[in-house]
């Protein structure tokens, strides 16, 4: 076996490792295993908005206005439907419409030349604002019964519906298109690949503008679920993305890495959340603020060690 | 030679988690009770991390003690009502058989409590309420009659103001928490609607929402008291906001400002002590939890009727149509913030 092939098998085993342990420490604290799928919805949201970070991250960028992109579109859909009275489809149009425009945003200026890393972290912030402006800081309820009830189709939360549209969409677009081949290129020496007349602008800005996408249609589906739309919401989630994507296996760097190690990483990052709340309450050490640390140093350590065994 | 020596670090690592989560998850036959052999009930505050609702955490423990049952106590480290969603589903998968909620935002919460009911635990509210209807709770905990409550704020800055020989002529600021909660809200319209009737005299200034986070309560402060040179009086109706405007008026010399609201006595004793804070109100906050967890329990055994009843050791509870009122609100001052801990 080339030592290439074995350090790709340990570099994703010991995330896998951890999924495994994970199960087994949620299964053991939960009587009722069933109801977990509940607290797996939230988890099916990072999800989709993580497949769209892998392949951000893997041209060596980030956006990390993900959150903010997704609170906009909900608190557009709201608006459209309760202070203009639009229809419903149509507000879902226009909260679309929303994210997709923001991602665009994102897009142009990165291409411009800004840092997706300062572009973003102002866009964040810029969205998050427009939401509390566009909302007044209110929330919006009261969305139409035939809306709501499509939250679950063929029993299934529209979440994970996302999640496996996504994925596979992910996997497809990742693993098996030039698409795939010209983010990996980008990210692992963007002048190279512009010597080699891969088009890195447009890779760029198709990114971001598919991650605005993927965050309104992530927030049409927590509205659809909760039958409310705040400015507030998915506040951090950011950072619960970009943890499963790196603790997954993906460089941060750029460069390295796949969907199905963000699929692994998801688990990993869903799994240690839930077994440590429902641990909290058996062992007195976990309060919240323990939580934290402990969610913090683990994934810290997962983070070094994926960097290091891929390294070259 | 370095690939197989990562491969068995890998082994070895994860034996070690399997086994250290082995050694958490009790066996069976040990001493911490499962939600199978007695009633769990978990009782979720706004947020944890502040002094009020460590209070009300001593209570329920108590109370938890005292009836032989399983408490979980736990909350979102910031007063969200998406981090409240996520750790009740958290907790359905444990299987608990009443919940007892303070809401951060009473209309996001309640399709959830309802599902939880559809799921088979009772649902119960406190310290603030739900949206009755949809969410479906069996009974609300609440700490004060918001009447009483609402007059008794209004009645602590109309005597102070009076006290001090002044006439109640002026502005007057409330700092309040989340812009969402219910209970703010109900006592702030309520303080309204008394000083329109009684006070007219008295102009209310559009109220401040800084969250249950006293930083922000002092920053806010500080800037509305530099907005509004002739303001009379503040309240603070939260623990962390009494405090904050209190220290706010202190640091910035505005002796004449007239602080008062609700707080926790530990919180305030250093400004009851220098004389920036005359009198405040709050309840005892150790007594809340200790009567939702009994309430919670009640629950189990029979619907609650209205009337007059003993929860423990409280006696004489009023149940009013499916609210439990605690009592009437305590009022600190100098002469009594000694005897109280919490």
């Amino acid at each position: 076996m080339s030592s290439q092939v074995l350090r790709r098998i340990i570099a994703i085993s010991l995330p896998v490792l951890l999924l495994l342990a994970g199960l087994v420490l949620v299964l053991s604290q939960t009587s009722r295993p069933l109801l977990l799928l509940r607290v797996l919805v939230p988890w099916a949201e990072v999800g989709a908005l993580a497949i769209v970070m892998t392949a951000i991250i893997l041209t060596g960028g980030i956006d990390l206005s993900v959150g903010s992109s997704a609170a906009l579109s909900g608190v557009v859909l709201g608006s459209l439907y309760q202070e203009a009275g639009w229809p419903i489809g149509l507000s879902v149009f226009g909260a679309i419409v929303a994210g997709t425009g923001a991602g665009a945003l994102n897009g142009g200026l990165v291409v411009a030349g800004l840092s997706p890393l300062v572009a973003t972290l102002a866009t964040m912030a810029f969205f998050r604002g427009l939401a509390m402006i566009i909302s007044d800081t209110q929330r919006v309820t009261g969305f139409p019964e035939s809306f709501c009830e499509l939250s679950r189709l063929g029993g299934v939360s529209n979440q994970f519906w996302l999640l496996g549209v996504v994925a596979v969409s992910g996997l497809v677009v990742v693993h098996a298109t030039i698409f795939g081949r010209w983010c990996f290129a980008v990210g692992d020496n963007r002048t190279a690949a512009r010597f080699a007349a891969v088009p890195d602008r447009r890779v760029d800005f198709a990114l971001y503008t598919v991650s605005g996408l993927v965050a309104s249609l992530v927030a049409i589906a927590a509205c659809m679920q909760h039958d409310t739309a705040v400015p507030d919401a998915f506040r951090g989630v950011e950072l619960q993305v970009i943890a499963c994507v790196v603790v997954g296996g993906t460089l941060i760097t750029g460069g390295r890495g796949g969907v199905l190690q963000t699929l692994v990483g998801l688990g990993v990052v869903a799994l240690l959340d839930i077994g440590l709340n429902l641990l909290s309450s058996r062992v007195a050490f976990l309060t919240a603020e323990s939580r934290l640390v402990t969610t913090g140093l683990l994934l810290i350590g997962l983070a070094v060690w994926n960097e290091r065994l891929q390294k070259e | 030679m370095r690939n197989s020596s990562l491969a068995i670090l890998s082994a070895v690592l994860f034996t070690a988690i399997l086994a250290g989560c082995d050694g958490e998850t009790p066996e069976p036959g040990e001493t911490v009770p499962d939600g199978r052999s007695s009633m769990t009930i978990g009782v979720m505050p706004k947020l944890v991390g502040i002094g009020y609702f460590d209070a009300t955490q001593k209570g329920a423990e108590e109370a938890a003690k005292e009836l032989g049952i399983t408490l979980i106590y736990d909350g979102p480290t910031e007063a969200r009502s998406e981090d409240q969603i996520r750790m009740i589903n958290t907790w359905l998968t444990q299987g608990v058989d009443v919940l007892a909620v303070a809401p951060n935002d009473p209309e996001a919460v309640s399709k959830t409590l309802k599902e939880a009911r559809e799921l088979g635990s009772d649902v119960i509210t406190w310290d603030t309420d739900a949206n009755a209807k949809l969410s479906e709770r069996t009974a609300f905990v609440n700490q004060a009659d918001n009447d009483e409550l609402g007059r008794a704020l209004v009645q602590l800055m109309v005597d102070g103001v009076k006290g001090r020989g002044e006439l109640l002529e002026g502005d007057y600021l409330i700092v309040s928490g989340t812009a969402t909660a219910s209970n703010q809200n109900t006592w702030i319209e309520i303080m309204h609607k008394v000083i329109a009737e009684k006070h007219p005299e008295m102009n209310m200034l559009q109220h401040l929402t800084p969250g249950e986070d006293q930083q922000k309560a002092y920053e806010q402060t500080t800037e509305a008291l530099g907005a509004n040179l002739k303001l009379k009086g503040i309240w603070g109706i939260t623990s962390v906001a009494l405090p904050a405007a209190a220290k706010a008026c202190r640091d910035g010399s505005r002796k004449e400002v007239y602080v008062t609201g609700l707080s926790l006595p530990d919180l305030m004793r250093e400004y009851v002590k220098d004389g920036s804070v005359d009198r405040f109100l709050l309840w005892d906050a150790v007594d809340l939890g200790y009567l939702t967890v009994h309430v919670a329990h009640a629950l189990s055994k029979a619907k609650l009727e209205s009337g007059k009843r003993d929860f423990g050791r409280l006696k004489g509870v009023e149940v009013r149509d499916g609210e439990v009122l605690l009592g009437p609100p305590l009022i600190f001052d100098e002469d009594n913030i000694d005897e109280y801990h919490f």
